[in-house]
C-alpha cells in the first residue's frame, strides 16, 4: 500500500468517526426545557393530569427531581391514587432514595393494583433490596448468530499470524457470552467496595471460514463511588485460544477514574499494563531457524481519555482519545499509535434502543521487520477502523403497557450490523468487512 | 474547610437578607397542593388565614400546619417547599436569575416536618435554618423535623445517645438524594450541617444528622422505621383499597424512565449491573480492536455483553 492509499484510509476512517460524533451530536439535541409544561404547571398545580404529563416529560429530560415534585403534589391531593404513587416510589429509586421508595411501595402492600402494578411493585422491591445489600451480584448470558464477509480476512489480521496465507472467505458463527460481577462493599468506608468478576466467551464457527475463538477474563480489584467521583484499580488475567489452540495469556493491572463534570457530563480516564505471553509455535521455530533473539512476547500499555455526555433522560454520545504501546521482545513486532473512538445512543419511553459506534487507530510498528516482512521492507503502519450500528429492545417493549415487570424486561433481542477493516503495507493482507449480528441477551442480579 | 463552609453560610443568609428587603412584595411561587388543616400568616401580618390551592407565596410568608396535614409550596425556580404535619415555616428568601441560571432559596423551620427539594439554576445558594442548626444544600431534597416529632421520628435509632437537650429545638436532618448512582441527570446532592459548633457533610441517600442545643449525634443511616415515621409526617398514606386514578399510570417502569435508561454511557454501556465494568472503559463501548479477543469483544458496544 502506497502513502497515498493509506492516506485515504485515514480520511475515511476519521469520516467514519466524526460521522458517529456528528450523528451524536445532532441526532439527539436535547429537548428545550419545557418551559411551558412549568408554567401549565404553576396556573393549575392542583390538576392531576397536568401534574402526571409533567412528571412524565420530566423523565424524559432527566429531571427526576421535578417528576417526584409533580408527583407529590398529586399524592398530596388524594394519597389513594395508587398508579401515581407506585410511579413516585420508582422515581425515587432511581433518585437513589432507597429507604423512601421502599416507604412508597409498603404502603402500596395492602391496596389494590392491577397484575402488571403488582409485578412491578415486586420487581422494584427486590431492586431496591439489591441496591441496599452490602454485596451485589449482576451479569449477563447471551447468545448470538454472526455473519462477517471476510471472517477469514478478520481472523488471519486480527491475531497476526502472518505466516498462513492471507484468505478471503465469508463465514457465520455462535457467540456465547456470559460474565459474573461482584461487588462488596467495605465496612466503615462509605463508597468503597472490593469486587470480582468472571467472563467468558465463545465463538464457534458453524458455516465459511473457520474461525473458533475462546476467551476467559478475571478481575479483582477495589472501586469507589463518591458524588461526583469515582475510580475503580485492580488486576486482570486473560487468556485466549485461537482455532482450538492456546494463543494468548495476558495478566497485569488496570484502573479507571471518572469525573463528573456537570450533571450531564462525565470525563474518564482509563488505563491498562498486561504482559503479554503468546503461544505462536511457528513463529517460535521461524525466529530459532532465523536465529532471532525474541518473539511477540511483552507488555502492552493502553490508556484512554473519554468525555461522556447525556443529552436528555434517554440519549447519550461520548468520544474518547487513547494511545497504544505494545512492547514485543522481537522489536518489529511492538508498536504504538493513537486512537479515537465515538459513540451515540437514545432509545424510546419503552426502551427500544439505537446505538452507533465507532472507532479507529492508526499504528506504527517499531522497527523494520526483514524477517518476516522481508528485506528491505518499510516500517509497517496500520490503520484499523470498526463501526457498530445496534438496534434493540427488552421483549417488554412489545407487550402492550411497554413494561410487564417480570423476566421480559431483562431479556433483549439485538440486530446489528458490524464494519471492521485494517490497512496494512504487502505482504500483509488488507482486511475490510461487513457483518451483521442478531443476538439474545439477559441480564439478572446487579441493577436490574 | 469548617471555618469556609461557615463562613459561606454565612455569607449565604446574609446576602438573602438583602435579596429579601427588595424582593418582598413578589409572588415568588403558589401553593401547589394541600392537605387538610394548612393556615398562612402573610409577611407583616398578624393574623393566620386558612391556605388556599394557587394563591400566591411571598417571602417572609409563614406556614401552619396541623395534624395530618401537609401543603407544598412551588417556587418559579421549581423550588420545593413540603410543609409536614405539625409544622411551623417561614420563607426567608428567593432569587431567580434565569438568565445566569443562578439563584436559591431558604426558609426557616421553627417546628414540624418540612422537605426541601432545590430548584434549577447551576449558581445556588439554598439554605434551610432551624432553632440549632443551619443548613447549606448543594442541589438535593433534604427532610427535616424539628421539635417533639423530631424524638418521636428517631425513636430507638440504634446509637443515639440519651438525649439530654429541650425537646423543642431538636432537628433531625436526612438527606434523601439524588445519590451517585441515581439515574437522571441531577447532580448528586449534599447537605452541610452546621450545628452544635461543628459542620457535617452528608453525602449519601439516607446519612442522617441530629442536633440539639448543646449537642449533635452523626452523621447515622436512618433506620428503615424512622423513615417510615419520618415518611408519615410529609406525605398521605391511602385511605382506600381502590385506585382513585386508575388509569393514572400503566406502567411504571416505562413512566419512570427507567425501562429507557441503560446506564451511565446509554445502551452502549453494559456496565450497569454492577459496578466497575469487566471489559469496557466508563461510558464508552470497547475498542475492539485495542483488546485481542478482537471480534468477541466488539459486542461490547452491545447492550449487555
Amino acid at each position: 500500500m502506497n502513502r497515498h492509499s493509506h492516506g485515504n484510509v485515514r480520511v475515511r476512517a476519521l469520516r467514519a468517526t466524526l460521522l458517529a460524533t456528528v450523528v451524536g451530536l445532532f441526532g439527539g439535541v436535547a429537548l428545550p426545557a419545557a418551559a411551558q409544561d412549568f408554567e401549565a404547571v404553576l396556573a393549575a398545580p392542583d390538576d392531576p393530569d397536568v401534574n402526571l404529563a409533567f412528571a412524565r416529560n420530566a423523565v424524559g429530560e432527566g429531571d427526576l427531581l421535578g417528576a417526584a415534585a409533580a408527583l407529590e403534589r398529586v399524592l398530596i391531593a388524594d394519597p389513594n391514587r395508587h398508579g401515581a404513587r407506585l410511579l413516585y416510589a420508582v422515581v425515587l429509586y432511581r433518585l437513589e432514595d432507597l429507604q423512601g421508595a421502599r416507604d412508597q411501595l409498603d404502603l402500596l402492600e395492602p391496596v389494590t393494583l392491577t397484575p402488571l402494578q403488582r409485578a412491578e411493585a415486586t420487581k422494584y422491591r427486590e431492586k431496591i433490596a439489591r441496591g441496599r445489600s452490602t454485596t451485589r451480584v449482576g451479569g449477563s448470558l447471551s447468545v448470538a448468530v454472526t455473519y462477517e464477509e471476510d471472517a477469514a480476512g478478520a481472523l488471519s489480521t486480527q491475531f497476526d499470524p502472518i505466516l498462513a496465507p492471507a484468505l478471503d472467505e465469508e463465514g457465520s458463527s455462535t457467540v456465547i457470552s456470559a460474565r459474573l460481577n461482584v461487588a462488596h462493599d467495605l465496612a466503615g468506608a462509605p463508597g468503597h467496595s472490593i469486587y470480582g468478576g468472571v467472563g467468558a466467551s465463545d465463538k464457534s464457527t458453524f458455516d465459511g471460514a473457520d474461525g473458533d475463538i475462546r476467551r476467559g477474563e478475571a478481575e479483582l480489584g477495589f472501586s469507589y463511588l463518591g458524588r461526583l467521583n469515582g475510580w475503580n484499580a485492580g488486576v486482570v488475567v486473560r487468556a485466549i485460544e485461537l482455532l482450538d489452540e492456546p494463543y494468548l495469556v495476558e495478566a497485569g493491572v488496570r484502573g479507571q477514574a471518572s469525573w463528573r463534570l456537570t450533571n450531564a457530563t462525565t470525563l474518564s480516564l482509563s488505563g491498562e499494563a498486561v504482559n503479554q505471553a503468546f503461544d505462536e509455535p511457528a513463529v517460535d521455530a521461524a525466529a530459532a531457524l532465523l536465529l532471532i533473539d525474541g518473539d511477540r512476547d511483552g507488555w502492552r500499555y493502553d490508556v484512554k481519555l473519554g468525555i461522556s455526555h447525556r443529552i436528555s433522560g434517554r440519549s447519550s454520545v461520548g468520544v474518547s482519545l487513547g494511545w497504544q504501546d505494545k512492547q514485543a521482545d522481537y522489536e518489529p513486532f511492538g508498536y504504538s499509535g493513537p486512537g479515537v473512538q465515538a459513540y451515540f445512543d437514545t432509545s424510546t419511553r419503552r426502551g427500544q434502543y439505537l446505538t452507533l459506534a465507532a472507532g479507529t487507530q492508526f499504528l506504527e510498528y517499531d522497527a523494520p521487520d526483514p524477517f518476516f516482512l522481508g528485506f528491505g521492507s518499510s516500517t509497517r503502519e496500520d490503520v484499523r477502523s470498526w463501526a457498530r450500528l445496534a438496534v434493540g429492545a427488552p421483549l417488554s417493549a412489545f407487550t402492550q403497557a411497554g413494561g410487564t415487570g417480570d423476566w421480559r424486561e431483562d431479556l433483549n433481542v439485538e440486530a446489528a450490523v458490524t464494519y471492521g477493516s485494517r490497512e496494512s503495507e504487502a505482504p500483509l493482507a488488507d482486511y475490510d468487512s461487513w457483518g451483521a449480528e442478531l443476538r439474545l441477551a439477559w441480564r439478572f442480579g446487579g441493577a436490574n | 474547610m469548617t471555618l469556609i463552609r461557615t463562613v459561606a453560610a454565612v455569607v449565604a443568609l446574609t446576602a438573602g437578607t438583602v435579596a429579601t428587603s427588595t424582593q418582598a412584595q413578589d409572588s415568588v411561587g403558589v401553593n401547589a397542593a394541600l392537605r387538610n388543616s394548612v393556615r398562612t400568616q402573610p409577611a407583616g401580618e398578624a393574623a393566620l388565614r386558612p391556605a388556599a390551592l394557587r394563591a400566591d407565596v411571598r417571602i417572609g410568608d409563614a406556614i401552619v400546619t396541623g395534624a395530618q396535614s401537609q401543603l407544598q409550596v412551588l417556587l418559579r425556580d421549581r423550588t420545593v417547599f413540603t410543609v409536614g404535619s405539625n409544622a411551623r415555616v417561614t420563607i426567608d428568601r428567593f432569587v431567580f436569575d434565569a438568565r445566569r441560571s443562578a439563584g436559591g432559596a431558604s426558609a426557616s423551620v421553627a417546628r414540624g416536618a418540612f422537605r426541601f427539594a432545590s430548584g434549577r439554576g447551576g449558581a445556588r445558594q439554598d439554605a434551610v435554618r432551624t432553632p440549632v442548626a443551619s443548613i447549606g444544600v448543594r442541589g438535593t431534597i433534604v427532610e427535616t423535623v424539628v421539635g417533639p416529632d423530631a424524638l418521636a421520628v428517631l425513636g430507638d435509632q440504634p446509637g443515639m445517645p440519651p438525649f439530654t437537650g429541650s425537646p423543642d429545638d431538636a432537628t433531625l436532618i436526612v438527606l434523601r438524594g439524588p445519590g451517585p448512582r441515581g439515574s437522571g441527570l441531577d447532580t448528586p446532592g449534599a447537605v452541610d450541617v452546621t450545628g452544635d459548633g461543628a459542620t457535617h457533610v452528608l453525602e449519601r441517600p439516607g446519612m442522617s444528622m441530629f442536633v440539639w442545643q448543646g449537642g449533635a449525634f452523626g452523621p447515622f443511616q436512618l433506620s428503615d422505621e424512622a423513615s417510615l415515621r419520618l415518611n408519615s409526617l410529609l406525605r398521605g398514606a391511602p385511605t382506600a383499597n381502590t385506585d382513585s386514578g386508575p388509569a393514572d399510570v400503566l406502567s411504571a417502569g416505562v413512566d419512570s424512565g427507567d425501562a429507557a435508561y441503560f446506564g451511565e454511557g446509554g445502551a452502549g454501556d453494559p456496565a450497569q449491573t454492577v459496578e466497575p465494568t469487566l471489559d469496557c472503559k466508563i461510558g464508552l463501548p470497547q475498542d475492539p480492536i485495542q483488546s485481542p479477543s478482537g471480534p468477541i469483544s466488539q459486542s461490547c458496544g452491545a447492550r449487555t455483553i
